[in-house]
């Protein structure tokens, strides 16, 4: 693979044969030895008689290199040699993605303090502080992303009708994604690739999510009724009408569909996958109710520290987020009876996430558009992975493939180049486990040919406290994940960032986050 | 007319229409179908030229005018056509009037589409049919809600009521207007149906026990708004009676010479002269181009500071809105929503409006980082934090540093001078750009704006508050740089006077009452309360040491200054000199309160007729506001007059201090004054420019 002639024609984009003859090597690996190569022995490759197949997949692939990769000089010269090469050579400045601010609502307990507000409520405060914040002219936004999962119908497209509510200008297109609990990262990412496509310069992606305004439905068969209803209204009027609804209707169909919190395919709920997985991880309640403790103490203290003043937006002009018991202790917390498993299972309501309701929104730029409005970016974004596992058996396993595939991508290594964890905790139990298989040996060979993951340096995980204790507001974790990580880069003075969450339908995601060097 | 901005009804067009219609119209038997509608964007009809009114000197000359209009619409109607209304935009006054005869009305859903008469606001009735029109349509009780209270009637609620038959978008207004109008004419389309009452509207309106019911709670709910001292609406109320009763075209007679009746007297001259009022000063004398205002910062998010930033962001200003911390912020944040929350409630906004508007404001903490970066594109920062005069230039420093040169600063006092506050120096560097705003409490509420230019204020300053001012809805009053400016300065000698009176023992509701019954929305006591004792004796004591001299004199001001010390701080603390306990309970003096007094008057008591109260505080009202006119610190009576109704509430149906001196005649007004000077001090003496309008016998106003 080493020869430039054979990798030359991996260009083509059909990996296949190549990844099967070095399957340890991962492919976007060759990808940036390929570019090296091409750059150093540019003459005797365009001798080859697929020299245009050739060239379109190398510019193409440089470039995606060097949007992805580390491109400043600064960063560690053992990681980012090709991409700066390529930048350099090609004389093609890429386009580089940064996180110019983020900001929260308090995320609080549902039905507490926004019980009478609708998402769309919520995330039109969070864009509004995010403008506040960072005093960001609204006619300079180019896109608006929104991310949420539970959607109230008349806001199925919740991004524009909180731009427009939140006066922007009607001439910005807005649109919403849905990816469970990543929504808001996938948000992010569409941003970026807009930017890195040239789509755009200036995104806001945020996310939304309340559970104090579920959706909660009359049953399949009534629905049935009501909606041909005023079919049977037409024919046979009120009477029609009456009996079309009354006939074969039974007494279990005067009921409420409430949501659940489960997998439509496994029909599975959250809580039960996890504690199956903490199971098969060994992960034992005592860890996972340190953890939790852990969680909630951290965020106490950055709240009372004044870490995420100006990250969280005032609502009524207090920031409080009222689910974070800073004073609890593992005995208290280990009094709880389990909460999916009965008897025997781990998971407590304490040592999962609790229903959150909240907004977040992330400021998303070219960094050159950045620099021209005058802005000082936090981060850049590198790169980010959306692979998925299998739902029935690893349903909360993402953040390890993910993060596998990110960092083998850009030759990372977790343990020595990683500076600020920031890994999404749906329960103590599901991030555990994801910790144990990052570090398991078995379990790399098995799905990673050997090389594992690595081990996650406990005093660089979530420091300001995770999802267990602020709490998850499904379509806005992923932006209050990279709020966090691009604040903690700057302060801690890292080089890196990994980002990690998990995801209903098995799937999972991983970002990678360099400092900016303002 | 086409080069008018709004069409009006008035006497040329009104012959020009009788021309167009016997030379074009009325004997072309092709014409099957008319519709009347705008060919102007701004709209149907504003209402009547309220300037042919008024250059009328006999009113009585009034009458055959109308008759010749009415007669008009009645010849018009005697054709036999189907007529159809199709209203975009106003529809007001004649202009409703003119609908009303129509025989089919269609008016769009556009948000600039209101129907009104609104002729009792001026102290007139609808003439042209409107009081027999109207109740024929809607039923008496919402013509009668309508015709007395002036209100604006929005197109839901139009076609609900049975004012409009149609409703329609206003790209469709005029196809489905013609298509209507054919519609009528060859039978496809039916006159609506006069609206089915409801039992019980049918028993109240269509039965003589109920009828007289309903005329009881009429004239008893004019009765207290009115304190009798509108003659309109009664006028109005006769009309529609006499109507019913009438059914014949004699109705019609009775209409317009009661329009006649009532154009003559002095309270329809007096409302009429503020509505022109109001209209002259929408524009600056000096005619400086303002400076384009696009973001306007608020300092300082109290009360004030928020009501500012509410009445700004209403009509389309981003707004900064920054006070030292976000508790602070948030309170005034929650304010303006509080209040657009309440009118989303009553219709009077969208929700998505009241977000729009949220979203204008930008709330800012010192401790947001990037609060410089939002006032780098100010044009006007209004201060509104305490009134102190250090903190206020320090404040200017501030802005200053992280505005834009153009940026105009105003500063919200009524205290403090405005050369002051903007004498350069270390802190102000840009002094040509600091103007005074004083603002009313409660902002959204009062109509009135004070303007007050140092002698440095460059004229675009000025002339950029007072555009910025008027777009928030407020009646600029540009005045002079003195304490207490106008307003306050005329108030001084109320409340000095007030303290004297309950010095000599006139009873506290006595007080409240004669000056209710003069005309006054609240007595002079209940004023006090509601702006605060600790406001008014502030005030109070800041324009005794001022230049007022003698003109303050004569009361004993530690009346309320005991007031605030013993906390009795007025309605916000529960406790003035009326006793506010729990909602329902009115308002009541305390035993407290009592003793307080019996101590204050040394056991006297008085019991002063009305009249001499009520003199004795228009005459130290008057006096005040001829000494500003004298000193220029008003630029005219209409300044002053303005200034006064909307500022204080003095009683509009007397048109302010200078309308009303006018109409009691200056001179024996000078004659009342002197003889108090005697009795009970020289602060009656009249000032020199009412002793020089009594002599002359010169009106302050022409008409």
């Amino acid at each position: 693979c080493s020869d430039p002639k054979i990798a030359s024609l991996d260009g083509s984009l059909t990996p296949s044969p190549i990844y099967r003859c070095k399957a340890a090597l991962p492919h976007s690996t060759l990808i940036g030895i390929i570019i090296h190569r091409y750059q150093r022995t540019q003459h005797h490759i365009i001798m080859l008689s697929s020299r245009l197949l050739l060239r379109s997949s190398s510019v193409s692939s440089s470039r995606r290199a060097a949007a992805l990769l580390p491109s400043s000089s600064s960063s560690s010269a053992q990681h980012s040699s090709f991409s700066t090469t390529a930048q350099k050579n090609n004389g093609n400045k890429a386009t580089n993605v940064v996180v110019v601010d983020g900001v929260r609502l308090p995320f609080a307990m549902s039905s507490t303090i926004y019980e009478d507000q609708l998402a769309v409520d919520l995330q039109r405060l969070a864009y509004q502080g995010l403008v506040t914040k960072t005093a960001l002219n609204k006619e300079d936004v180019d896109y608006i992303l929104s991310g949420t999962v539970i959607q109230e119908v008349r806001t199925s497209n919740i991004a524009r009708e909180a731009a427009i509510n939140a006066g922007f200008p009607a001439s910005i297109g807005a649109h919403t994604v849905s990816m469970a609990c990543i929504s808001s990262s996938v948000a992010i990412s569409s941003a970026a690739e807009k930017i890195i496509s040239g789509k755009a310069s200036v995104v806001l992606a945020g996310g939304v999510e309340t559970f104090s305004d579920t959706p909660i439905r009359l049953s399949r068969h009534l629905r049935q009724k009501l909606i041909t209803m005023s079919k049977a209204m037409k024919k046979g009027g009120p009477i029609g009408a009456v009996r079309h609804l009354l006939k074969g209707l039974k007494m279990k169909d005067i009921s409420l569909e409430v949501p659940a919190i489960a997998n439509y395919t496994t029909g599975e709920v959250m809580g039960v996958s996890s504690d199956k997985l903490s199971a098969k991880f060994g992960v034992s309640r005592l860890e996972q109710d340190e953890f939790t403790v852990r969680s909630h103490s951290m965020a106490g203290k950055a709240h009372a520290d004044g870490w995420y003043d100006g990250e969280i937006v005032p609502y009524k002009g207090s920031t409080e987020e009222n689910g974070i018991k800073a004073t609890s202790t593992v005995e208290k917390v280990s009094k709880l009876k389990p909460a999916f498993v009965k008897p025997h299972g781990t998971h407590t309501a304490a040592n999962s996430s609790y229903l959150t309701d909240g907004a977040a929104a992330s400021l998303i730029m070219s960094e050159e558009k950045a620099l021209e409005l005058g802005f000082k970016p936090l981060c850049y974004i590198r790169d980010w992975s959306f692979k998925a596992c299998d739902p029935f058996d690893e349903l909360l396993l993402g953040p390890t493939y993910c993060s596998q595939e990110v960092l083998s991508r850009n030759n990372l290594n977790l343990e020595s180049d990683i500076g600020v964890f920031e890994i999404h905790e749906a329960f103590a139990g599901q991030i555990l486990s994801n910790l144990v298989a990052m570090n398991s040996q078995a379990f790399a060979d098995a799905n990673f040919g050997g090389k594992k993951v690595g081990e996650v340096d406990m005093s660089k995980l979530n420091t300001k406290g995770g999802s267990l204790a602020v709490g998850h507001p499904f379509g806005a974790t992923g932006s209050r994940l990279v709020t966090t990580a691009a604040k903690r880069l700057q302060a801690e003075n890292e080089r890196f960032a990994l980002i990690a969450a998990c995801a209903d339908g098995g799937l999972g995601h991983a970002c990678i986050l360099e400092r900016y060097d303002n | 007319n086409p080069d008018k901005k709004v069409n009006t009804l008035s006497f040329a067009l009104m012959r020009e229409a009788q021309t167009m219609w016997e030379a074009d119209i009325q004997s072309n038997s092709d014409i099957k179908s008319i519709v009347f509608t705008s060919a102007k964007e701004s709209g149907f009809i504003a209402g009547a030229d309220i300037f042919d009114i008024s250059s009328v000197q006999d009113k009585s000359e009034l009458v055959p005018v109308i008759e010749e209009a009415l007669n008009f619409f009645l010849h018009m109607k005697a054709k036999d056509v189907p007529m159809v209304a199709a209203i975009h935009g106003p529809a007001l006054g004649g202009g409703l009037e003119w609908a009303l005869w129509c025989d089919y009305r269609i008016c769009t859903d556009s948000k600039a589409t209101k129907l009104g008469l609104p002729e009792v606001k001026l102290g007139l009735l609808p003439g042209f049919g409107g009081t027999q029109n109207l109740p024929a349509l809607v039923g008496i009780q919402g013509a009668m809600d309508m015709m007395l209270t002036g209100k604006n009637i929005l197109p839901a609620k139009a076609k609900k009521m049975g004012l409009v038959d149609l409703v329609v978008a206003p790209q469709s207004l005029e196809s489905v207007a013609i298509e209507t109008a054919e519609g009528l004419a060859n039978g496809t389309v039916k006159k609506s149906k006069a609206k089915t009452k409801s039992l019980i509207n049918r028993l109240i309106e269509d039965t003589p026990p109920g009828q007289n019911l309903m005329w009881s709670k009429v004239k008893e709910t004019v009765d207290k708004n009115t304190d009798g001292n509108y003659p309109a609406p009664y006028e109005i109320i006769d009309c529609v009676k006499y109507g019913l009763a009438h059914p014949g075209m004699e109705k019609f007679k009775h209409e317009r010479e009661g329009f006649a009746k009532l154009a003559a007297t002095k309270e329809s001259e007096a409302l009429i002269g503020l509505f022109d009022g109001t209209t002259q000063m929408k524009k600056l004398s000096s005619g400086a181009e303002p400076i384009k205002v696009k973001k306007v910062a608020v300092m300082g998010a109290g009360l004030m500071g928020a009501g500012i930033a509410q009445v700004t962001a209403e009509k389309g200003y981003d707004v900064l809105l920054k006070d030292r911390d976000d508790a602070a912020v948030g309170r005034g944040i929650s304010y303006m929503t509080d209040n657009w929350e309440k009118k989303c409630k009553r219709k009077r906004m969208t929700n998505y409006e009241l977000n729009t508007n949220s979203s204008r404001v930008t709330p800012l903490s010192d401790h947001t980082e990037s609060w410089k970066r939002h006032f780098a594109g100010a044009d006007l920062v209004i201060e509104a934090v305490f009134e102190d005069l250090a903190l206020k230039r320090k404040i200017i420093q501030q802005v200053e540093e992280v505005t834009p040169d153009h940026c105009v600063f105003a500063t919200n006092t009524s205290a403090i001078p405005i050369a002051d506050i903007a004498a350069p120096g270390e802190e102000v560097k840009r002094s040509e750009n600091v103007v005074g705003m004083h603002y009313f409490s409660p902002v959204p509420q009062m109509p009135l704006l004070e303007i007050i230019p140092h002698a440095g204020t460059s004229d675009e300053a000025l002339a950029t508050a007072f555009a910025v001012g008027n777009k928030q809805g407020k009646t600029c009053v540009v005045v002079k740089d003195v304490p207490g400016f106008y307003v306050n300065r005329c108030l001084g000698p109320i409340l000095s006077e007030v303290t004297a009176l309950v010095k000599e023992g006139v009873p506290l509701d006595r007080l409240d009452k004669a000056m209710k019954k003069f005309g006054m929305p609240v007595g002079p006591i209940t004023l006090i309360d509601n702006v605060g004792v600790d406001v008014a004796s502030k005030v109070s004591n800041y324009l005794a040491s001022a230049d007022l001299g003698v003109r303050m004199g004569g009361g004993d001001l530690s009346l309320l200054s005991n007031m605030v010390e013993k906390g009795w701080l007025g309605k916000k603390s529960n406790q003035g000199f009326f006793t506010y306990s729990g909602k329902k309970g009115k308002p009541s003096i305390g035993p407290e309160v009592t003793a307080y007094l019996k101590d204050f008057t040394d056991g006297n008591t008085s019991d002063l007729s009305e009249t001499d109260i009520q003199n004795r505080i228009v005459a130290r009202l008057v006096n005040e506001a001829a000494m500003c006119l004298q000193d220029e610190i008003i630029e005219n009576p209409v300044c002053g007059d303005i200034g006064l109704v909307f500022g204080i509430g003095f009683a509009p149906f007397r048109g302010g201090v200078f309308r009303y001196l006018d109409s009691v005649g200056t001179s024996s007004f000078v004659d009342m004054m002197n003889g108090y000077a005697e009795t009970k001090g020289e602060q009656f003496e009249p000032v020199q420019l009412l002793k020089d309008y009594a002599a002359s016998g010169k009106k302050f106003h022409d008409n």
